[in-house]
């Protein structure tokens, strides 16, 4: 089946990057917003 | 690959990241001032930034404002498998609701060369590629709601502490008023807004906009590839 998105040919590298930046802030963000305050902080 | 290249083809990902950045400091400025503003309304000692950015308050503040944008995703992901509205380009058609034949969504033997690799898995792997992107959205929601919970009882027990109230538990604290306050405030603006971009996108346009249909299309078509 065609898609609009078939014309692409862009390496996923690159993107990935950004993926996992945005995910280890999420990540690191929620560790420390549970962690703090289970410290009494 | 050139950097101009990289940036042209993140631009969308990388303005919100630095948006997101950006307006996180400011937040944790102002959270700082007017932290220490009203500590020393009540006679206590300003608190340091770091001990600021660090603590409880500025926690649940971060926590209250991310659970609901997770759960306005969550829900609206969902609820677009099942619902549709007409003539919202935030819809599929009328017609097409459900999960789909594992034809249209390129699934098991119907997996291109080019697929994710789960694509054409079977089980649990399939499924959770299948459902990725609601699991980690309804994921950060709740994470993030049980911070706002944690630290909010924190900041709870602190205030009612210098007023001679006895601590709360956390589950007291789930049960409170402030708690479904803080909540509900957020959750009720989440919907309002989803529900606007749902029904508007039927009559307003906004000229190259992904979230937009093109200007001259009609306003009962709903999603201008399929109809």
């Amino acid at each position: 089946m065609e898609t609009e998105n078939d014309h692409t040919d862009e390496s996923p590298r690159g993107l990935g990057t950004l993926f996992w930046v945005l995910t280890s802030i999420i990540v690191v963000g929620l560790a420390l917003m549970i962690a703090l305050p289970l410290a009494g902080r | 690959m050139s950097m101009r290249r990289v940036l042209r083809d993140n631009g969308l990902g990388l303005v919100f990241l630095a948006l997101f950045l950006l307006t996180l400091v400011g937040q944790s400025f102002a959270g700082h001032a007017d932290n220490n503003e009203q500590l020393v309304r009540h006679g206590d000692a300003p608190l340091g930034y770091v001990d600021y950015v660090t603590s409880s308050s500025f926690a649940v503040d971060v926590a209250e404002n991310w659970q609901s944008e997770f759960l306005q995703f969550f829900v609206f992901i969902l609820a677009t498998v099942w619902l549709v509205q007409r003539g919202s380009p935030e819809s599929k058609k009328p017609g097409d609701e459900g999960r789909g034949s594992d034809e249209q969504q390129l699934v098991g033997a119907h997996a291109r060369a080019d697929s994710p690799a789960w694509a054409r898995a079977n089980g649990i792997r399939l499924w959770l590629c299948s459902n990725s992107l609601l699991l980690v959205m309804g994921g950060v929601f709740v994470l993030s709601w049980l911070a706002q919970s944690l630290a909010g009882q924190v900041v709870a027990n602190e205030e009612g502490a210098s007023h001679g109230v006895p601590p709360q538990t956390w589950l007291e604290y789930v049960a409170s008023p402030e708690f479904w306050n803080r909540t509900l405030q957020n959750w009720q603006s989440e919907f309002l807004a989803v529900g606007a971009m749902v029904t508007f996108s039927i009559f307003l346009r906004q000229r190259g906009s992904s979230e937009s249909k093109p200007v001259g299309t009609p306003h009962a078509t709903t999603s201008v590839d399929s109809e």
